[in-house]
């Protein structure tokens, strides 16, 4: 931690709380990790095996006689391969299940008759499905795209909808590798069949079932997620939010919303606005309820309805510690075992309210969809009556920024419509964006993804890369918890401009916008993944062949592994702070971070320093412009 | 006297030799059996400023252990480890302080290596995958 000089403000709450933390003799994630030390080679490598009861098997590489095969005669190629499948097709099976059970919800929306918020939206998808309506029966068209969306998990034939969007190029190679993802589920059941004992040995094979298992995550599940999320809670339009534990009010009740889906965090925002729950904590001797949200559920009601964001995945401990939090309200993904422990040595609740992730220690109270807004309201109270509860011992950081946050593509396109020639050209392209680019204004485009790891210092390698990369025109868009480490740092602001190079600052100050835009959660990676396919289509080449590229400085979940998989698979450089668990075969590590880019035109690259990791994406982005001679 | 070599460099922190060790030491000669008796691995490998160090018995000429016992009931065996007198140790933990190498754990009473001297080998360096830990015949 003491190397963490992002910015000084979010260093200095950290370290408030973590004194605290220790104060109070309470474990963190940090404390975890360091007693954690040193962490097995063999797994850290990837070259350990359980796949059947003939094991644990483990190659030992490091001794001349040690054993270089599994009892079944596995190297480490098919066993390092194998585990990466696996954890690509667990990330793929969280977002795409969270895309299901967004579809379910516009599903129960039509049944409950209640409105959905973008028709607009609604009505440009069912074009793009072909998906025949009325203009007067908007709940027909809701049931039809909810139940094709639905379709796209287990069809018995076809490939995904949304592969169409891509670029013809990016189709063909997908296809002439056989990795066009078909429908959903299948994928992700075909790496755990391909993956069991005794079936596919060869590492390529394994990765080719890898890839398409992230594809469906990319191009499908994240996708259907992220387009009827804004079909249903509305499409996110710019807006300025603060950020960071200082958001937290001493006289408020205050819950913090953590985990990933909208809609329990929906259905919330409506419950503390609500003037009997609002009464009820006037009652109990507070000013209100403040809502706040954690990690992505904190992404996507920020996104929408301009709620505070608390912090991202290392901050959700410290949150508690504040002792001002009355309830922490988590759904799925992401959420600390630890905060049930934690919880119980402040006065905070924990309330699990998914049937996926119960918590031992927390109240559960489960989110019916059909009834969202009772459950919340229940939830709320919980919070509400725990806050007579609170203790003395309080500390909330005075730590907060303020950033702009709601670019979705949509909200992109009209920006840049603000710039367009309208008697010229038309509007409602990327024209503009695909100009600077060009001209050289902005060099290039990146994406900073991902979570927090222990094994980097925490934030600094987000926050650093996106300086250095905006200080090199390069215009950066984030997502995930990422995105909350750049608005902290204040690059989300008005001011930031002054830290990007002379022609992303020109552009910047031209649209209005930041130079770090925050596109959304971590599903809504598929946003930047349509933008792209936008721009390439636009250009008439494929996604392999624009300046951009993607960076994970701090991942650490399988979610990341799949986003990661399918973004090289898109055809983008994707650089990794983090080393993932197959250095153990060194003909998978060439394969991702080499023959990938032969195959797919994009490829792995592992640095850990953000410095470095900037120099070499402004390398790539600087190479493919010379190849698009631009 | 059965000196164990431990390589740094080979070492990779899988902990197999810690599961070996209390596997060793218990009754029925198993992982289930050590945890259900709550047997303490007498060997440990952790992380110290970056680097893997290990935590084990180094059976010195002169154990300062045994120096600062102040109930007498550690001694020197042949074979030159150390033996506890369980009858007579009070659990005080001043050999744990004494001993430069962290080597001596309370569990409750102090736990130290004996090259398993019932074996025909220190089972820490027969479980190591990696040969990092190898026995020395002195």
């Amino acid at each position: 931690m003491q190397d963490n000089k992002q910015c000084n403000g979010c260093e200095q709450a950290l370290n408030l709380l973590l004194k605290k933390a220790k104060d109070d003799k309470v474990e963190t994630v940090w404390g975890r990790a360091l007693a954690m030390q040193p962490q097995c080679g063999f797994g850290e490598m990837g070259v350990c095996c359980t796949n059947c009861s003939m094991g644990p098997c483990r190659i030992v590489k490091i001794s001349p006689d040690g054993p270089k095969k599994g009892v079944c005669g596995a190297t480490e190629d098919t066993m390092a391969a194998r585990n990466l499948a696996r954890s690509i097709a667990a990330g793929s099976a969280a977002h795409s299940d969270h895309g299901r059970d967004i579809a379910e919800a516009l599903l129960n929306f039509v049944k409950q008759k209640r409105p959905i918020k973008d028709k607009e939206k609604l009505k440009l998808l069912a074009e793009e499905w072909g998906i025949k309506s009325c203009d007067d029966d908007t709940e027909n068209l809701v049931a039809k795209v909810a139940k094709t969306a639905l379709d796209e998990f287990g069809k018995p034939f076809g490939h995904l909808r949304f592969v169409e969007r891509a670029p013809k190029k990016r189709k063909d190679i997908w296809e002439s590798m056989n990795v066009v993802p078909r429908a959903i589920d299948r994928e992700i059941v075909e790496v755990l069949h391909s993956t069991h004992m005794g079936c596919d040995a060869d590492y390529r094979n394994i990765m080719n079932a890898a890839v398409r298992a992230a594809l469906s995550d990319g191009w499908g599940g994240s996708m259907i997620g992220t387009e009827l999320s804004d079909i249903l809670f509305g499409t996110p339009a710019p807006h300025e939010v603060e950020a960071n534990l200082g958001v937290l009010k001493e006289d408020s009740v205050n819950i913090v919303i953590h985990g990933h889906e909208p809609t329990l965090s929906e259905a919330m925002v409506i419950a503390v606005n609500d003037p009997e729950m609002i009464e009820m904590a006037k009652k109990q001797g507070a000013e209100s309820i403040n809502l706040v949200g954690m990690c992505c559920t904190g992404n996507e009601i920020s996104m929408r309805h301009g709620i505070p964001m608390a912090g991202n995945f290392f901050q959700q401990e410290l949150a508690i510690v504040t002792g001002a939090v009355e309830a922490m309200v988590v759904d799925v993904q992401c959420i600390m075992p630890s905060l049930s422990q934690l919880a119980k040595c402040y006065h905070t609740k924990l309330i699990t309210t998914s049937c996926k992730a119960k918590i031992p220690g927390a109240i559960h109270i489960e989110f019916d969809e059909i009834k969202s807004i009772e459950c919340a309201k229940k939830i709320v109270q919980e919070a509400v009556i725990n806050f007579k509860n609170r203790t003395g011992n309080l500390l909330i950081p005075k730590e907060k920024s303020k950033g702009k946050v709601g670019y979705s593509v949509e909200a992109i396109i009209k920006t840049l419509d603000g710039v367009t020639n309208t008697f010229a050209h038309p509007s409602g392209t990327v024209k503009p964006l695909v100009d600077a680019i060009k001209s050289g204004v902005v060099r290039g485009a990146a994406a900073i993804v991902g979570c927090n790891n222990h094994r980097v210092p925490y934030d600094k390698c987000h926050v650093e890369l996106a300086r250095e990369l905006i200080k090199n025109d390069v215009l950066v868009v984030t997502t995930g918890c990422g995105a909350h480490a750049c608005i902290k740092a204040g690059l989300m602001s008005d001011d930031a401009v002054k830290l990007a190079g002379k022609g992303l600052a020109t552009a910047c100050g031209l649209l209005k916008i930041p130079p770090v835009l925050h596109m959304g959660s971590c599903v809504d990676i598929s946003r930047i993944l349509h933008l792209v396919s936008m721009v390439a289509n636009y250009m008439d080449v494929d996604i392999k062949d624009l300046p951009i590229a993607a960076a994970a400085p701090e991942w650490m979940s399988e979610k990341a592994l799949s986003i990661g998989t399918y973004a090289v698979a898109s055809g983008i450089y994707v650089v990794l702070g983090v080393s993932p668990q197959v250095t153990g075969s060194e003909n998978l590590t060439k394969y991702l971070t080499s023959d990938m880019e032969d195959i797919y035109g994009g490829r792995f690259d592992i640095e850990p320093d953000a410095l470095k990791a900037a120099g070499k994406i402004i390398n790539h982005i600087e190479n493919k412009r010379k190849a698009l001679q631009i | 006297m059965v000196k164990i070599s431990f390589d740094r460099d080979l070492c990779l922190g899988c902990k197999t030799c810690e599961l070996a060790c209390a596997a060793a030491h218990s009754r029925v000669n198993s992982i289930i059996g050590a945890i259900k008796e709550n047997k303490i691995s007498r060997i440990r490998i952790k992380k110290v400023s970056g680097k893997i160090k290990l935590e084990q018995c180094k059976l010195c000429q002169n154990p300062k252990c045994i120096d600062s016992c102040p109930t007498k009931s550690l001694s020197k065996e042949e074979n030159g480890t150390v033996k506890v007198n369980y009858l007579t140790c009070t659990g005080c933990g001043l050999c744990k302080e004494a001993c430069p190498f962290g080597a001596i754990v309370l569990g409750p009473f102090p736990t130290l290596c004996d090259r398993c001297a019932e074996s025909d080998e220190p089972l820490c360096a027969r479980a190591c995958p990696t040969k990092a830990l190898k026995v020395k015949a002195v």
